[in-house]
């Protein structure tokens, strides 16, 4: 039976320790909106709203006047060896030298802004000329596709989630262990229950300060909004918090001392961030990759905070990622229930 | 408390070697002996962090080891200071105090442990501000808070300044009073004379002598030591030859001071007067029976700090 009394003094002494760690507070507090700040602007489509282009100075004055008046495009005029110089210093990513009707594009193909400003000058071009495409087409405007702050905002949170559970969590626990701390309590009356339950109580305090600002900061800098319900974005990342919870208190089964369980965890946290979708889709991947990388426990949790956040999935439709985070929360505590050492 | 023949094994490293020892109720016993001895694995056994390869525990009657399914319940009724153990440095001694209560079923109000300990003016300080004598009572505050019967006092004053050492020898001292069980590990030799009934003096892993402060002089220490301070420096030819004529053996010899053994207390005074009458003057002379110190010193070849 739990000691209702203990739990609350250990939940309260997780408290305690959290808010009195200045170190915990900058990762927590601090480093989200830093990071949200900084990627958001980086990597904010907004900002590439206009087609930059080199334009030769021999092309024909009525395209140079043409292009001059449209705002979409910002054209840097020269000679054309001074241009192929930018591009091949990455500083303009198309090059037009026009004369007589005829057109030529320097540009390399694998160069996704150069392929957008080729599209979109060669159809200007195209129309000055009156030459009609022998298919009439019309482009149609569709919604604006989730900016990358849209996808990096849940991503983020979920990374959070595993970073402050690998390190608050299972860092604390080695770190007690080592300070022979555990071993105090071991010869106490205090129930393991009551000792686990504190830390995910008090986990889950963590994570509401850690979801609230790491959202709050998205809504005031780059308008970011849930889309789905509240709740159901706050019960998902408890069931992630949860699952990462459990996977730090047996990863600190496996570091003898700090230093080792930090390598351990550092071995571990970068591949996860990397191959999980956090930072850029997984669709960037070869597909076998991409495909064995959404089992990685990180894969789940951000793919569920998107779902809700940017299609306003209910936490009933993500029953796949819920059951594969259960999984790991399983695992995870029978293999900290059977490797756990309190000395 | 009693333990029969407890052993322990970490490696090649026989820790501990068929130990038994006795505590009854309202008694102290001190385990003496040198860093390194097995006085922490012992305690390590008696409290349940390790169990015993082989040899066996009783706790107020009953049979008590690491794994025992009613441990917690044991454990209800035994308060421990343990030297190499640690408690949440984040927390203020009221804190950690309260954390404490909450784990067993009769505390003592944490005000009234606070005020025992004489930490009313440190209690709300975190115990990572506190000096190592405020947070060595801290951590005998989260011993005693659970009305225990039966404590357990590793190493209490190690690294402790004489005022705090004093401050804890007094606690001790009253807890002894109130009829609390103590078994305290030491390797103050003034500690345990100060606070056991009964001492076990402990080398290698194992008991090598048992008994109250008196027993263990009376049964290993027949002689007296004779202290001499002399005014100028004692020459080694004069050693040697007082040695052979006044039938004692040297203790100790520091420039002008002497240390020296006798069965015969008055006849060796009467020589050394005698020896140095027109050698050496003599500042002062006294004698002075064996202490635990010179058990000690006998029985392990080692002196204590």
């Amino acid at each position: 039976m739990i000691n209702f009394n203990a739990l609350k003094q250990h939940t309260l002494c997780r408290f305690r320790e959290f808010l009195r760690e200045p170190s915990a507070i900058l990762f927590v507090i601090i480093m989200p909106p830093i990071w949200i700040g900084l990627l958001g602007n980086i990597f904010n489509s907004d900002s590439l709203t206009k087609y930059r282009i080199g334009l030769t100075n021999e092309s024909s004055k009525e395209i140079v006047a043409l292009l001059q008046n449209d705002p979409a495009i910002e054209i840097e005029q020269g000679e054309l060896p001074k241009l192929l110089n930018a591009v091949a210093e990455k500083n303009l990513p198309l090059i037009v030298d026009i004369k007589d009707q005829q057109a030529t594009y320097h540009m390399n193909s694998d160069n996704n802004d150069a392929t957008r400003a080729k599209f979109y000058i060669d159809d200007k071009i195209q129309t000055f000329y009156k030459r009609s495409n022998p298919v009439a087409t019309t482009i149609k405007p569709t919604p604006m596709s989730i900016r990358y702050i849209d996808f990096f905002v849940p991503g983020l949170l979920a990374f959070s989630i595993m970073t402050s559970s690998f390190f608050g969590v299972g860092m604390m626990i080695v770190s007690h262990r080592r300070e022979n701390l555990l071993k105090r309590f071991l010869v106490t009356p205090l129930k393991p229950i009551d000792y686990v339950l504190s830390w995910i109580l008090g986990r889950l305090f963590v994570l509401m300060i850690e979801t609230f600002v790491i959202v709050l900061s998205g809504m005031l800098f780059f308008k970011f909004h849930i889309k789905g319900g509240i709740f159901d974005f706050v019960i998902f990342t408890i069931i992630g918090a949860t699952a990462f919870s459990a996977i730090s208190t047996a990863m600190c089964s496996f570091g003898r001392n700090v230093s080792t369980y930090y390598t351990i965890i550092n071995i571990i946290t970068l591949p996860l961030a990397l191959f999980s979708g956090i930072w850029f889709e997984t669709s960037l991947l070869p597909s076998w990759l991409a495909n064995a990388c959404s089992y990685l426990p990180l894969a789940p949790l951000a793919e569920g905070l998107r779902a809700v956040a940017l299609n306003a999935m209910p936490i009933t439709h993500l029953l796949p990622q819920i059951f594969l985070l259960a999984i790991y929360t399983v695992a995870a505590t029978i293999l900290a229930k059977t490797l756990f050492r309190w000395h | 408390m009693s333990c029969s023949r407890i052993s322990k094994r970490y490696g090649d490293n026989q820790a501990v070697s068929a130990v038994s020892l006795e505590l009854l109720g309202g008694q102290c016993i001190a385990l003496l002996g040198r860093n390194g001895a097995g006085k922490t694995t012992i305690c390590d056994m008696l409290v349940g962090v390790v169990s015993p390869d082989v040899g066996s525990i009783e706790l107020f009657g009953n049979p008590y080891h690491a794994k025992i399914a009613n441990k917690r319940d044991v454990l209800q009724d035994v308060g421990i200071l343990s030297q190499d153990t640690n408690l949440y440095q984040k927390l203020t001694i009221v804190e950690t105090l309260e954390l404490f209560a909450s784990l067993y079923h009769h505390s003592t109000p944490v005000e009234t442990i606070i005020k025992q300990l004489g930490l009313e003016d440190k209690k709300n300080k975190r115990l990572e501000h506190l000096s190592g004598g405020e947070k060595q009572r801290a951590y005998l505050g989260a011993a005693l808070v659970g009305d225990p019967k039966l404590i357990f006092l590793d190493e209490p004053t190690t690294g402790l300044d004489p005022i705090s050492r004093k401050n804890v020898w007094d606690i001790v001292s009253t807890l002894k009073k109130d009829g609390k069980s103590i078994f305290l590990t030491t390797h103050y030799m003034e500690e345990a004379e100060h606070l056991a009934d009964d001492i076990a003096v402990i080398e290698k892993g194992s008991v090598i002598a048992h008994g109250s402060p008196q027993q263990l002089i009376s049964q290993h220490i027949t002689a007296s030591v004779i202290e001499l301070q002399l005014q100028s420096t004692i020459t080694i030819d004069d050693l040697s030859a007082l040695l052979s004529a006044s039938n004692t053996t040297l203790v100790t010899h520091k420039k002008n001071s002497l240390e020296l053994k006798t069965n015969e207390t008055i006849s060796t005074i009467k020589s050394v007067i005698a020896f140095f009458e027109n050698k050496n003057k003599i500042l002062s002379m006294g004698f002075r029976r064996g202490t635990l110190e010179d058990v000690f010193f006998k029985l392990t070849g080692k002196k204590l700090p």
